[in-house]
């Protein structure tokens, strides 16, 4: 996340991010309170390898800041610029759904400037 | 009171901490003091000469601190191993090459020199300032066009591209087919293309290679499948005593069996690292990924099925032609004779079976193991003859398999293609997905007239596949696991296992076993992969082996440390050993379970052993190796519907049911993730994917611009149940099911397309273009 907004950070030049707030999935966790979206991620076997996970759950990140409630159809197609080879996507998608359902009902922390 | 059972149930990983929080190491997040960078410099000819090689400017750029032909590998580095280079050329050499090409390169992507240099950019800027002087050669790029005389020649020497071709006589299957026309029968035809993928891990290979010359040990880290036997071929292959060489395999980012192989880079980093006494890391970009990371499939297959008017296949004749690409590389050669030919028949139950072979070079990447290594293609052709007998007896394609399966009272079952199936109930299978998914309701839904502008088709696929690999005479360096299970004095366990998990799951399903077995918290058991100085011999994970072979070789350690276990409890207990029960983490004479001893207090006395009984050896650390006698055959049938778009050839996925036979599941949550997985993969052969090279043998799809990923918005979720048929093969009766997803899945997508179009078949990848113009031409 660049001051909140996720973005693709082989497309971003350093000198683009003087300044800004830079966020990645080591900085996601409260601690050792995971964020709910790690936590769907691991509740619903979202990864295998885990090579395309901290990619996926900063783009979730994004897709729930935006839109807390979302279809399955909208998970599916706010994640379509990241690219799995193990899961299928099914688990992904479960992650997401249940994460939106914790961050809906419980409190979540917020993570970066922008949020 | 005791711990739950955790086997059986769906737990949730060990692995993910460390993978949802950026924690874990893959090769690429290794750093090491004066690591140096190594570049590949790639033919961009499918096939030319090598007039020259001029690296001077290379030599001389800043930061460049050495640079590598095959004339400075000759004598110290050997060939790139191959498992059972087969009669009559391979053999001789056809085929085999050195790490850098030599003389001639041949395929697009074919390493012809390395540049090792301070940093990667520096590396990457003096690969450019190589001159290599190439006289391009006309390419073999048509499997079919290869085989024939007048074609470019890979290995001029042997007169040939084809490597070994297999036609046995026709006489039985000649018979066969006479007489089914001869009683009123037909003979059904096809010809068939299974096309050449990527495996695309998103993690692509590296390796680290540091060399202590003081006393010639050389580390290795690589992003592989199989560390003992990368370890075992890389110390022949650089010429080091094998103990001399320690391999440990970090995180790895997926496989699919592209990282099932010992690769030149591996030999080239090792080779560097042992001329400058520096580490040397080489990471592969994605492009050098599709062009010379090992390919999938690429086969063509000719069927033909003897059937008599009921439907009933009488014979059945195969000729399968597989693409080897341009060089060997572990298991190339075999993949279509050891793994397609003996499952041609499927679930069927063929008295008469035929198959002819060939297997051919050509310009293109080296072919090996793809998920599911040559039982894909088997499935497919299998599954489109039968959908080709029920299209031409207008025949529903359930009715032309019910009719033809393998009856469930016949296990074991011997198939005229050879194999002896282990367990199986086909028929149930598909009764259960045709259940599931209301196929009655489907076909009439598919009758009705519909005014939008979708075609409405459904396809079946009902496989078996050969796994578990493997029992005595499957892999050249045999296919037993290791597991060494060691219980500490706090009463923790460490298990070691040859197996390789890479997404996989073990860490967790091996402490799910042996904590049951113990009767402890799985949090006790700790499982560990990949490093052969502290695991023992192993061969890796692939094959759908991890659980079946690997689990196996586990769980008769753990059940040799309770026996010795039993016998000090015994002891403690004042009791006869044959008395002594663990139940609930805890020792007891059966029948008097108020005198016990803990599982944690007959660890803590086994490993301090003042208090053991003389005669008894202390400590509580064994090492297992289970062989299985044969393999296992899981099997399933996957229903899949889906709706083509008239005006734009795209297809939708509907629906997509799954009905899977994996014998007992360890942790269902894993086994869903496997077969979530395969499908997708399946899906992607069927609909996107595919490899193309020009007749130059350029290749064209060298990113994922060009190669078509499967992406989220194009599955449903997926609808998944199973049967469980266990297996008397091991002792967890555990068949696999890593590759099972992706064999089934290939031939349901293929059926449902060609029924929404109303055609017999049509060949992958079913891009929308294709469709539309079949569409179209109606």
């Amino acid at each position: 996340m660049l001051n909140g907004e996720a973005v693709k950070s082989c497309t971003i030049l350093a000198v683009q991010a003087d300044g800004d707030e830079v966020t990645t999935i080591e900085g996601l966790a409260n601690g050792e309170i995971l964020h709910p979206i790690q936590n769907g991620f691991w509740e619903k076997h979202g990864l295998q390898c885990g090579f395309c996970t901290p990619g996926m759950i900063m783009a979730s990140y994004q897709l729930l800041k935006n839109n807390p409630n979302p279809s399955e159809e909208e998970i599916r197609k706010g994640l379509e610029g990241n690219i799995c080879r193990c899961t299928g996507y099914q688990n992904i998608v479960r992650a997401v759904q249940s994460a939106a359902e914790h961050m809906r009902t419980g409190a979540s922390e917020p993570v970066g400037a922008g949020d | 009171m005791g711990i739950a059972a955790t086997l059986g149930t769906p737990v949730k990983r060990r692995e993910d901490p460390r993978l949802i929080t950026g924690q874990a190491t893959y090769v690429d997040d290794m750093k090491m003091l004066g690591m140096l960078h190594m570049s590949v410099l790639r033919s961009p000819y499918g096939h030319a000469r090598i007039n020259s090689i001029n690296t001077e400017e290379a030599r001389n750029h800043p930061g460049v601190i050495a640079v590598y032909t095959a004339a400075d590998l000759k004598g110290k580095v050997g060939n790139i191993p191959v498992a059972a280079p087969l009669p009559p050329y391979i053999d001789k050499g056809m085929g085999r090459r050195g790490p850098l090409a030599e003389g001639k390169v041949r395929f697009y992507g074919d390493p012809v020199a390395i540049v090792i240099a301070d940093d990667k950019y520096t590396a990457r800027d003096a690969v450019d300032l190589i001159d290599v002087d190439y006289e391009p050669l006309p390419a073999a790029i048509d499997l079919e066009k290869a085989m024939q005389p007048g074609a470019p020649l890979l290995y001029e020497e042997y007169g040939t591209n084809v490597a070994l071709p297999i036609h046995p006589p026709t006489d039985a299957i000649d018979k066969v087919f006479a007489d089914v026309v001869a009683n009123g029968g037909m003979i059904v035809k096809g010809r068939l293309i299974n096309q050449r993928v990527a495996p695309a891990p998103m993690e692509t290979r590296g390796v680290i290679a540091d060399y202590r010359k003081s006393d010639k040990m050389l580390n290795i880290w690589s992003s592989s499948q199989i560390p003992h036997l990368l370890r075992n071929y890389l110390a022949e292959q650089v010429k080091l005593p094998q103990h001399q060489v320690h391999v440990v395999v970090p995180e790895v980012g997926g496989g699919f069996g592209c990282k099932l192989n010992i690769y030149p880079e591996e030999a080239l980093a090792a080779f560097a690292a042992m001329q400058l006494g520096k580490p040397v890391k080489w990471i592969e970009d994605r492009s050098e990924s599709f062009s010379s990371t090992i390919h999938g499939r690429d086969q063509i297959n000719y069927i033909e099925a003897a059937t008599d008017q009921n439907g009933k296949v009488h014979g059945f004749k195969v000729h399968v032609i597989s693409d080897l690409g341009s060089y060997l590389q572990f298991f190339t050669d075999v993949i279509a004779i050891a793994f397609t030919l003996p499952m041609v028949d499927g679930c069927y139950d063929i008295p008469v079976t035929y198959a002819a072979c060939d297997i051919v070079f050509t310009n293109k990447a080296p072919t090996d193991a793809y998920r599911g290594a040559g039982r894909p293609e088997a499935t497919y052709l299998i599954e489109r003859a039968m959908d080709l007998v029920a299209n031409a007896l207008g025949k529903d394609p359930t009715e032309v398999r019910l009719t033809n399966f393998v009856k469930s009272e016949s296990f074991p079952y011997k198939a005229s293609a050879g194999p002896v199936y282990d367990s199986g109930d086909y028929a149930l299978a598909l009764e259960k997905a045709m259940e599931l998914i209301d196929y009655k309701g489907l076909r009439a839904q598919q009758k009705q007239k519909r005014t939008d502008n979708k075609l409405l088709g459904i396809g079946i696929s009902s496989y078996v596949e050969i796994c578990g690999l493997g029992p005595k005479g499957v892999l050249p360096d045999g296919g037993f696991e290791g597991a060494r299970v060691r219980i500490e004095q706090t009463g923790t366990v460490h298990v070691y296992t040859g197996i390789s998990p890479h997404g996989q799951g073990q860490e967790t399903s091996f402490a799910q076993l042996v904590g049951d077995e113990f009767g402890i918290p799985m949090e006790s058991v700790l499982v560990l992969h990949g490093d052969t100085d502290s695991t023992p011999e192993g061969r890796g994970t692939y094959g759908s082996r991890g659980t079946s072979v690997g689990g196996s070789a586990v769980y008769n350690a753990a059940l040799r440390l309770k026996e010795k276990m039993k016998q000090i409890a015994a002891h403690m207990l004042e009791a006869s050993a044959s008395d002594v029960v663990l139940e609930g983490g805890e020792f007891s004479v059966a029948g008097s379970p108020q005198k016990s001893v803990t599982f944690n207090a007959v660890a803590a006395a086994a490993n301090s052993s003042n208090t053991l009984a003389p005669g008894m050896e202390p400590g509580l650390e064994t090492t297992a190796f289970f062989e299985p006698e044969s393999c296992t055959f899981p099997f399933g049938t996957h229903i899949c519907v889906v709706e083509v778009d008239k005006d734009t050839g795209e297809t939708e996925i509907v629906r997509y049911v799954a009905v899977d036979d994996c014998g007992r599941q360890l942790n269902p949550l894993l086994v869903q993730g496997q077969v979530h997985g395969g499908i997708a993969q399946g899906v992607g052969q069927a609909i996107y994917e595919g490899i193309i090279y020009n007749d130059e043998g350029q290749l064209l799809t060298a990113s994922f611009m060009d190669y078509a990923m499967p992406i989220a918005p194009e599955f449903p979720m997926l609808e998944l149940d199973h049967t469980t048929t266990p297996t008397n093969v091991n002792p967890l009766g555990v068949k696999g099911v890593g590759e099972a997803g992706t064999i089934g899945s290939t031939p349901a997508i293929a059926a449902a397309v060609a029924d929404a179009l109303g055609v017999p078949h049509i060949d992958m990848p079913m891009k929308p273009e294709k469709l539309w113009k079949i569409i179209h031409q109606q």
